[in-house]
């Protein structure tokens, strides 16, 4: 009589597997990584299309683009226009550029990689970049109140692409350094995440971006003489993680570069944007002119050239210069420039 | 832990490692350990309202067994416990203020506010605990006589947090037989997941953000023009179906390395003719059990009291209610209710035109015929997709923004094409095939273009964030 055949001992059955799937899909990986980064590349060219993002930014991605443009056709530029957004359109590249040769006669190209939203930590990260990638004679960082303000619980740990250009691992900044089709996947997630504002702002932004990364802002600012409402709830602090990234700027100088520190100018009202208006801003100053006699970096105070800026109506809004006031602070830079450097 | 993690992944892995090296005896032991583990990282409150569930429901359907002469009586007490404990949990949000000022008024004020977490897949539990109960009484299955065994079957963490809902009668079984994994089911297993995968990272989370933050609450609903608003209504629906289904086809992949088979809960409902044929498509282990444990008890109920087809109650109570109960166990809420309610009445009517007008078999119909018949069915499920989403003062505003065609169509979200195309091409190929693995019979280079490409885009886009929480975790 036949007994009923036990349960299986083993409940793991592999055969070695058939490797053929794996193998072939492997070889397609590359085929399809090189045929999608190929058309990436070709798309990247065309000048319709949108710049990629870099680091899910299209501001730093379009910046990326255009100074490899110029790159390409002129050379590395000998300056660059660092800070935020109100260096982006505060600091006109052209009209400095001319100005310092009318007082030198010495050419100096500039380009603005000023990004919105950035930090001092970032800031100083950005300028680093640039000078290993294109070791310009110098770099002028335009400071602003709101670069030091604390708004982070822990120090600033780069992440992706700037991680990846200071050295450290970070295997999705190699793939926005090296890989366009990474780049525009990237972009097109941010494509389906922004809702109609941001979509507008990144239209104007790629509309208004000049060749030298300037934003040309034409706006006015009708509320000159109104006394802004404070935005900030406590006590301003510079906090102590931008204010050791500054002091990394000094290192620069010894790689060749010339550094210099230029407080970007307020309307006279928008210090009451602080809770505590001038006390707060005088933080601000000190804290800056601290580290700049620190390091011996110069530091241009800005504070004479309000009168000119407002009377000729140079604000788009409390804390941005427009294209006129860009012109006069731009042409102010770059005499001092050519008194520090003749 | 989300499933879509690297310490999810890793967590399996190491599952799986120690499964296959102990002997059979203690396999369930072992994914009984590794899922209250699971569910403990979630939150231990959580697991311990599973086990004190567990233990309730496991003593009960011992007493529906033994105890012929009452078991009407213990099951009834089994089903109203484990509602009634749904119904706390989830009816607490709306009691909550009322209960704040009850308490005030004594003088009592808590620290924090009152609030009651519901935990993550007790509603499924529930489900499937009432339907093992019911199968026990009717003789359908045998209470299970191993504690480890019933533990699994509620707790088994790939289907822990939303399901599929399984039946004792088909799960218990698996766990108590033999179970090897092959490289056929290692196959299936490997496209399962990368399916799932793709859904719902590569698929999923880009087209929910495409819909503007948070759908139906909307802050720029005013400015958007109708046509947007209609384009995201239907990206919506794409998005929760990918959602959904990107989570079952990935915990149906994950059990089949394990050797357990997990139901499907979907296939293709986007291409429904009718809306039977849609809820047989769509989260079908739900509607499995909402026909068997309400619709048909309560269609048979009514056909006792009047057997003509032609009584409208016969027609359409069934429904309703079914449809109702399915809205209320998503959430105790007045638009979860109006979905219900509409999808009751969507079914409804197609029994009503059943009955009394009966036309051509659906398979029989002209094709252009089943093609409106579809675009019927996509339009209203994508229509009450919205009291499902977001309160009906939203949906109110939602709706007259779709309808005022005064606003300039200056924007629409033409990048959604470049995964709308991909997401509803992946649908068509798995509809023509009538199989969710279709992929696993083409040629071999086909076969592996196809993972490759899928392999480096869930790798790009696990790489640029978090992936977003599966939306049915909610429920």
């Amino acid at each position: 009589m036949n007994s009923p055949l036990p349960p299986p001992k083993a409940s793991l059955k592999i055969a070695p597997p058939s490797l053929k799937t794996l193998a072939l899909s492997l070889i397609m990986a590359v085929i399809v990584s090189v045929l999608f980064e190929g058309l990436a590349r070709l798309a990247a060219s065309q000048s319709g299309l949108p710049a990629p993002n870099l680091m899910n930014n299209y501001e730093i991605g379009a910046k990326h683009q255009r100074l490899a443009a110029m790159v390409a056709s002129e050379g590395a530029p000998d300056c660059f226009l660092v800070g935020s957004s109100v260096v982006l359109q505060g600091l006109n590249p052209a009209e400095l550029e001319r100005a310092y040769r009318q007082q030198t006669g010495v050419s100096l190209r500039c380009f603005n990689f000023a990004v919105s939203g950035l930090d001092a930590s970032r800031i100083e990260i950005v300028a680093r970049i640039l000078a290993e990638q294109c070791h310009p004679k110098l770099i002028i960082y335009g400071t602003n109140y709101r670069d030091f303000m604390d708004t982070r619980d822990a120090p600033y740990q780069p992440r992706a692409w700037f991680a990846y250009r200071i050295g450290q691992p970070a295997l999705d900044g190699w793939l926005e350094e090296n890989s366009y089709f990474y780049r525009y996947y990237e972009t097109l997630r941010w494509y389906l995440r922004a809702n109609l504002n941001a979509l507008r702002a990144r239209d104007n932004f790629e509309a208004q971006l000049q060749p030298d990364g300037f934003i040309r802002e034409t706006g006015v600012w009708p509320n000159i003489d109104k006394t802004p409402q404070p935005i900030t709830k406590t006590d301003y602090r510079a906090s102590a993680d931008s204010l050791n990234a500054l002091r990394q700027l000094e290192s620069l100088r010894r790689s060749g570069v010339d550094v210099f520190l230029v407080e970007v100018p307020l309307p006279p009202n928008s210090k009451h944007l602080l809770i505590n208006a001038d006390s707060d801003y005088a933080i601000y100053i000190e804290a800056v002119e601290s580290v700049a006699r620190e390091t011996g970096l110069p530091f241009w105070r800005a504070d004479q050239l309000v009168g000119p800026i407002t009377a000729a109506e140079g604000w788009a809004d409390p804390i941005h210069l427009n294209d006129t006031g860009a012109s006069l602070f731009s042409a102010w830079v770059a005499s001092q420039l050519a008194r520090a450097r003749p | 832990m989300s499933l879509v993690s690297w310490e999810f992944a890793l967590f399996v892995v190491g599952a799986l490692a120690v499964y296959f090296l102990l002997p059979r005896q203690l396999q369930n032991a072992w994914l009984l350990i590794v899922s209250y583990g699971f569910y403990i990282t979630l939150g231990w409150s959580f697991a311990v309202t599973l086990a004190v569930v567990t233990l309730a429901n496991f003593w009960i359907a011992q007493q529906i067994e033994a105890r012929r002469g009452t078991r009407n009586l213990w099951l009834r007490a089994g089903i109203v416990a484990n509602l009634a404990l749904l119904l706390v949990f989830k009816a607490f949000d709306i009691v909550s203020p009322g209960l704040s000022l009850a308490f005030n008024a004594i003088g009592f004020v808590p620290a924090d506010p009152l609030k009651l977490l519901l935990p993550i897949g007790l509603s499924f539990a529930i489900l499937q605990c009432v339907s093992y109960l019911v199968d026990v009484s009717r003789g359908q299955v045998a209470a299970s006589r191993s504690l480890i065994d019933f533990a699994l079957y509620l707790a088994y963490f790939p289907k822990l947090t939303s399901g599929p809902i399984e039946r004792a009668r088909t799960f218990l079984p698996q766990l108590a037989g033999p179970r090897q994994l092959d490289n056929a089911k290692l196959e299936r297993a490997a496209a399962l997941i990368v399916i799932g995968l793709v859904r719902k990272a590569v698929i999923a989370d880009a087209l929910i953000s495409v819909i503007s933050d948070g759908f139906v609450h909307h802050p720029l609903l005013a400015e958007e023009n109708a046509l947007s608003l209609a384009v995201q209504l239907a990206l919506y629906g794409l998005y929760l179906f990918n959602d959904f289904a990107g989570y079952s086809s990935l915990v149906r992949g994950i059990s089949l390395l394990f050797g357990i088979d997990l139901s499907p809960n979907f296939q293709t409902p986007y291409f429904a003719r009718s809306f039977a044929e849609f809820w047989n498509q769509w989260h079908m282990s739900l509607t499995g059990w909402l026909r068997d444990y309400i619709f048909l008890p309560v269609s048979r109920a009514l056909i006792r009291r009047n057997p003509n087809p032609r009584w409208l109650p016969n027609i359409l109570v069934p429904p309703l209610v079914t449809m109702i109960a399915s809205g209320l166990w998503h959430s105790a809420n007045l638009n979860m209710l109006v979905w219900g309610v509409l999808h009751g009445l969507f079914l409804a009517a197609e029994r009503l035109i059943a009955v009394f007008r009966p036309g051509l078999p659906v398979d029989k119909r002209p094709g252009w015929w089943q093609a409106l018949s579809t675009l019927i069915v996509v339009t209203l499920a994508l229509l009450a997709w919205l009291p499902f989403s977001g309160s009906l003062t939203m949906v109110e505003a939602y709706v007259r923004a779709m309808l005022d065609w005064s606003r300039p169509v200056d924007y629409l979200p033409w990048p959604i094409l470049w995964v709308a195309v991909p997401a509803l091409a992946l649908d068509w190929l798995q509809f023509r095939a009538k199989d969710e693995l279709v992929f696993l019979r083409w040629p071999l280079p086909a076969r592996a273009g196809a993972l490759a490409l899928a392999a480096i885009l869930i790798v790009m886009t696990l790489m640029q964030g978090q992936i977003k929480v599966f939306v049915y975790q909610a429920f």
